[in-house]
């Protein structure tokens, strides 16, 4: 097991309902996350995001990208971010976490036991609301 | 022993009543290792965590706390955000937070060798004033 870790830069909130960001396992690996957080500054009051398991995986994904390795002695992830897909993926049926952001704010849950991800699987951040279409950072560690 | 947890945007506000209950099932217990809560209204609110004197009967449409681990097996453990008769009111309080008025303030609260509850019991997180509702959740093992 090595640590990975991504950072991706949500231009934008989609509409309520939709998938922020996407963390994306390979066929050939699961995943464990350590870590999750997003930043960034909401001026409404109706942003509100969940973390959980999507009922099904986005499809074709807009240009993911492939989490880092910590250690550059270690082998290249199989992990992926992504912002975009043709088909998103859709709505967890219940969040591990959910937070209403208002004002500059940074977030970060923590899971020192790990969020595994399945092979082919994928953990989202959700916008269950939206309040103000803003710019959104977000990162994430974790094994595979 | 399998790591769960699941998060819920609680309804009940009104002072001296349950905002949310986590309730094990009789088959299982449950060890709390991490809680957290964050305003989802500018209402500064009162929080206690405790164990109700009597747990809430007849729970409305509970929820199953989530595997963190899509291997292991389902969990046995609830959330509730209403009852026909709700959880009494804990006659102490674990931990007591008073959250200022600004929508995302909360707090993570660990218990790093866990807040156990015995099967068929519960915890609650308890309005000790007229409070905002919650995005809150509940980690643990069973």
């Amino acid at each position: 097991m090595a640590v990975y870790s991504l950072s991706q830069q949500a231009a934008a909130i989609g509409a309520s309902g939709t998938a922020l960001w996407e963390l994306r396992t390979a066929s050939t690996d699961r995943a464990a996350i350590y870590e999750l957080g997003l930043s960034g500054s909401f001026p409404t009051t109706s942003d509100v995001f969940g973390i959980g398991r999507p009922a099904a995986i986005g499809i074709t994904p807009t240009t993911p990208v492939t989490w880092l390795a910590e250690d550059s002695g270690a082998s290249v992830g199989t992990v992926q971010g992504a912002l975009a897909w043709a088909t998103g993926p859709t709505v967890p049926a219940n969040f591990f976490r959910r937070i209403r952001v208002f004002g500059t704010m940074i977030v970060q849950f923590a899971f020192p036991r790990g969020l595994a991800v399945n092979v082919s699987s994928s953990v989202v951040v959700w916008t269950i609301t939206l309040g103000t279409t803003t710019t959104v950072d977000l990162y994430a560690a974790g094994d595979e | 022993m399998a790591v769960y947890s699941l998060a819920n945007l609680t309804t009940g506000t009104a002072n001296a009543t349950a905002a949310i209950e986590l309730r094990t099932a009789a088959t299982d217990r449950v060890s709390v290792t991490e809680i957290g809560a964050f305003l989802n209204a500018a209402t500064a609110s009162l929080i206690g965590i405790g164990r109700p004197a009597a747990i809430g009967i007849t729970p409305t449409t509970p929820i199953t706390w989530l595997a963190e681990d899509p291997a292991n097996p389902a969990g046995t453990a609830q959330t509730a955000l209403a009852w026909g008769t709700g959880p009494t009111a804990p006659t102490n309080f674990f931990r007591r937070v008073n959250v200022p008025a600004t929508i995302g303030a909360g707090f993570v609260l660990t218990f790093p060798r866990g807040l156990v509850i015995a099967v068929s019991s519960s915890i609650v997180l308890w309005n000790l004033q007229l409070n905002s509702a919650l995005n809150c959740h509940f980690v643990g093992d069973e």
